[in-house]
């Protein structure tokens, strides 16, 4: 009885932090979601009664859906892209000495731990006009002039790919280490090749990390604020950057709520989506 | 029907050697168990066959060095001691895999799967997912899987391990007819003693990396090569005895306490050897304790202890001089208790000389 109420207490005690969070969250949300159907009265103020005039501007006028457009684009490739390099990494650390693996590691974590803004930063350094990717193209003569890096789409989408590149190690590293060396050691025996190793047992293997960190990095690179703002320099602005610049430069509430609510159901569509392919594609690999 | 050679085989970890130049021929179509406790080899065996690991000697299939062979091109058909089923492909698919890296046509491939799945008694479970089977039907999709690529040699390490009792037993015997059937040469490796005794054509006893005996079951059994094989194979009564001379065919010796005994054992012993005396529980018949036969090795002994189990009582005696002796007796038994005074016995030819 007493030991009931005990483990009843701590069990509470345990979920409800998360319980407050993912409420806040979702108040949050809701404010949001009644704010985009009110009226703006201008200067920030909200007026009274029931209007889908913010839902209307802001789906009515290509310029602004170029905005949402444009952020799923760069983030469907350079979820791409991240998944290559993330792969290759992670497939890597499976193979290489224990060295390798924790030097790659501490790389990755630091990279991880590291504030937005200053990972961002290091990136515009490396892409400025006199930065090392400027520097190397003109030593090795590729070009005379140093070329314009920053301040472009190339910018924002080099430094998401790299700013997203752990959230795709990790869980893939994991799922790929889950895989029992026998399974590789049985195929080989059976007479496949290394390759088709890989491609017969390996990755069908590591599909559930690589659906987790899919889902993970196409939300981070969709939802980029700091990239566009820093490295596109306002000449690349993503959907965070209109909703932002809506809410707090024009004081425009409701639109930005409109906005923000789209964006969201969009990004919830897309991830149904992209998990139904996954799910799929993985079907038997769990036991 | 294909037969296999180690020459001289050696593997070793870093400092540490695991196969110690091992020498092992094994018939086409035999069905060899690798006997031993744990840790002694017994799968880096496997793993030099398969050419998993790096070894140095040579293992020749059918007369014929393969060492430079890399695994995906020996052929060989291997179950895994946890099966190793391809999670993700459905029954059909797993036992298909082989086929397919060989570059079958679809059709062929699909007759050679649906001959495997009667074979293995599968039929049905084609479409399942390994996850969806119980262990042994897991167990016969790893063996229809390995067989369906029609290799030289079958290895199994170990696979009857993770069944439950009743379902090894009965996988002992199905195993056991479809390597009769197919007439496939295989190397199983077991730490079970009865498991090998039961299946083998010949058992090759390891430990420490080195082959102590190869034979078949009978004689392992009832010529252990040395003490360990002895103490490893069936239970033994093993005491240290010295060689004294020769008595018509058999060896006259003594224990340490004086006592003369006579048993069998190697022709080369001679006067003054040290060896082991390993008598079977089985041959030790318990008497009363004026017993007397000047055919026999007599000893007086008291009853420590007794396990009765049914059929069969497991007596324990104490030998003059405190000697330890295992014995057994058949039906309802006399009802002996720790104790009791008694004379054991046996024949010459059921006590055996063994090397350390
Ligand atoms: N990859 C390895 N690295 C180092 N030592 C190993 C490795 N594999 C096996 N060993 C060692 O080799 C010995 C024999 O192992 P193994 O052949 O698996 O034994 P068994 O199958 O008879 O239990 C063991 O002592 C084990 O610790
Ligand atoms: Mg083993």
């Amino acid at each position: 009885m007493r030991a009931g109420q005990q483990s009843r207490l701590r069990l509470a005690t345990l979920i409800a932090p998360g319980t407050l969070l993912v409420a806040a969250f979702f108040g949050c949300l809701g404010v949001l979601f009644v704010q985009s159907f009110l009226p703006s009265a201008g200067m920030g103020r909200l007026g009274d009664g029931f209007t889908l005039a913010s839902y209307a501007a802001f789906l009515g006028d290509p310029f602004y859906v170029g905005y949402l457009l444009r952020s799923i684009a760069i983030a469907v490739y350079t979820t791409a892209i991240v998944l290559v390099l993330g792969y290759v990494v992670a497939y890597h650390m499976t193979l290489c000495g224990r060295r390798m693996r924790l030097a790659i590691s501490i790389v990755l974590l630091v990279q991880f731990f590291t504030s937005f803004v200053i990972r961002t930063y290091a990136v515009m350094l490396v892409l400025g006009r006199f930065g090392i990717a400027n520097r190397t193209l003109q030593a090795i003569g590729l070009t005379d002039e140093p070329l314009r890096l920053l301040f472009n789409e190339f910018a924002v989408a080099t430094g998401i790919v790299l700013t997203a590149v752990p959230y795709m190690v990790f869980p893939i590293y994991g799922s790929l280490m889950a895989i029992e060396p026998n399974l590789r050691a049985a195929a080989e025996s059976l007479g496949a090749t290394r390759r088709r190793i890989f491609w017969e047992v390996v990755f069908p293997l590591s599909l559930p990390g690589v659906a987790a960190a899919v889902v993970i990095v196409f939300l981070f690179a969709l939802t980029s604020y700091i990239a566009p703002g820093l490295l596109g320099g306002g000449y690349f602005d993503m959907i965070a950057n209109l909703i932002y610049d809506k809410a707090v430069n024009a004081q425009d509430y409701p639109f930005a709520a409109a906005a923000a609510v789209v964006s969201v159901a969009t990004t919830l569509v897309l991830v149904y989506l992209m998990q139904k392919g996954f799910r799929l594609a993985i079907r038997g690999t769990e036991r | 029907m294909h037969g296999i050679e180690f020459r001289d085989v050696a593997v070793r970890y870093g400092s540490n050697t695991v196969l110690h130049g091992l020498s092992l021929a094994i018939a086409p179509s035999e069905f060899l168990a690798l006997l031993g406790p744990s840790g002694c080899g017994k799968t880096t065996m496997l793993r030099v066959l398969a050419g998993f690991v790096p070894y140095a000697g040579s293992v020749l299939l059918d007369g014929r060095p393969i060492d430079a062979v890399p695994t995906h091109r020996r052929g060989i058909g291997i179950v895994f001691q946890d099966y190793a089923l391809f999670p993700h492909r459905t029954v059909a698919e797993n036992i298909a895999f082989g086929l397919r890296m060989r570059g079958g046509a679809a059709a062929a491939i699909g007759r050679r799967v649906e001959e495997m799945l009667e074979l293995l008694r599968l039929g049905g479970l084609g479409a399942r997912y390994p996850g969806q089977l119980s262990g042994g039907q897991q167990q016969r999709v790893a063996l229809a899987r390995a067989i369906a690529i029609d290799p030289p040699v079958l290895l199994l390490d170990e696979p009857l391990s993770s069944l439950d009792k009743k379902l090894r037993e009965e996988m002992q015997i199905e195993l056991r007819q479809l390597q009769k059937r197919v007439g496939i040469t295989t190397v199983f490796v077991t730490h079970d003693q009865e498991e090998a005794l039961a299946m083998a054509d010949r058992i090759a006893v390891m430990n420490g990396g080195r082959i102590q005996q190869i034979g078949t079951p009978r004689e392992i059994y009832a010529r252990p090569a040395n003490r360990f094989v002895a103490d490893f194979i069936g239970r033994s009564s093993l005491h240290p005895v010295r060689v004294a001379g020769d008595a018509d065919g058999t060896w006259r010796c003594t224990r340490e306490d004086g006592t003369a005994l006579r048993a069998v054992g190697p022709a080369s012993a001679s006067p003054g050897a040290a060896f082991f005396l390993s008598v079977r529980p089985e041959s030790i018949a318990l008497a009363a304790p004026d017993h007397v036969d000047p055919a026999l090795n007599v000893l007086d002994a008291v009853v420590e202890d007794v396990v009765f189990q049914g059929g069969v009582s497991h007596v324990r005696v104490r030998a003059a001089g405190g000697a330890l002796f295992a014995c057994e007796e058949r039906g309802p038994g006399a009802g002996r208790g720790p104790g009791e005074r008694v004379r054991i016995a046996w024949t010459p030819e059921d006590g055996i000389l063994v090397p350390e």
